[in-house]
């Protein structure tokens, strides 16, 4: 697949995920923050990690609001897959892509660990292979974890099946244990772990390789 | 003619928002002796500047300059109001 990865100022994942699509066998390139595309050709559209715009006024807030979040914007209204990891994650919330926001962790603390996730929606345009095993091992790295929703909102996330995967041991006190969730297509996918952490045995899990 | 025209916003977590950062403080303030202390919670303060032909005109844009993006309603609360300086 042909698939551009987004830079913003402060993005730091960004070429784990270029190697983690481009050992996948996908066709990689970048769009930077300050353009726009048609996103004519592309099959699809990773939001990386880090820390854009500094997290100023709250993580992914401003990110959301520039020219490459408005293609992607059009991008998803006319069927485009787009995944946000981590930041990539609080980004398509604060653009209301996804629903949702990602607040300060519960502990307080910026939470560094493997995490075992439990798949609750077996079938997204990014994961979508029998996976032979109900829970995958990946990495979290964050701060502002802890996903929220109002509790009417979770409801209908149930009901649609938009819980993406839940933390079988939550790191950072989000409502009903969410680690991620997705549009109600399945096509605009958001988590927090890092499946780019995740290709090779030797990295500690290749469950990161499950994906795309 | 262009008026400056000087706000504040006030933003606070939703109640319904555990407010971890509050709760640090209060925790710290307490071990420092500050056992009065019931409750705390954080937000942000916002000085805003600016230009417009009317109070009107500017309170507009303020209010459009909060939805856009310096509220996230899900998770906070504000107020604002017009400074005299």
């Amino acid at each position: 697949m042909k698939i551009l990865i987004t830079r913003f100022l402060g993005t730091n994942c960004d070429r784990d995920v270029y190697q983690w699509l481009e050992q996948r066998g996908h066709q990689v390139s970048w769009a930077w923050y300050q353009d726009r595309f048609s996103f004519e050709g592309v099959d699809a559209v990773v939001i990386p990690g880090g820390f854009s715009y500094g997290d100023y006024l709250r993580s992914g807030a401003l990110a959301a609001k520039t020219p490459v979040m408005d293609s992607v914007a059009e991008f998803v209204k006319r069927g485009g897959p787009v995944l946000g990891i981590c930041n990539g994650f609080q980004i398509l919330c604060e653009r209301h892509l996804l629903p949702g926001s990602l607040l300060r962790n519960e502990s307080g603390r910026f939470v560094d660990s493997w995490v075992e996730l439990e798949v609750e929606r077996p079938s997204s345009f990014f994961l979508n292979r029998p996976l032979g095993k109900n829970n995958i091992k990946i990495p979290v790295a964050h701060g502002d974890g802890r996903y929220f929703v109002e509790a009417q909102e979770l409801e209908e996330l149930q009901q649609r099946q938009q819980i993406w995967f839940q933390y079988q041991n939550n790191p950072n006190g989000s409502v009903a244990n969410i680690a991620g969730v997705t549009s109600e297509d399945g096509k605009v996918c958001g988590l927090m772990p890092h499946p780019e952490r995740a290709l090779f045995d030797w990295m500690g899990s290749a469950d990161g390789g499950l994906f795309l | 003619m262009k008026n400056k025209y000087l706000f504040e916003v006030k933003v606070l977590p939703r109640d319904v928002i555990l407010d971890v950062q509050g709760r640090a403080v209060t925790k710290s303030l307490h071990d420092n002796g500050h056992l009065q202390l019931k409750n705390m919670r954080i937000g942000k303060y916002f000085e805003v500047e600016i230009e417009a032909e009317t109070e009107e005109k500017a309170e507009l844009d303020l209010k459009k300059m909060i939805d856009f993006v310096l509220v996230n309603p899900l998770i906070e609360k504000y107020q604002y109001e017009r400074l005299s300086k």
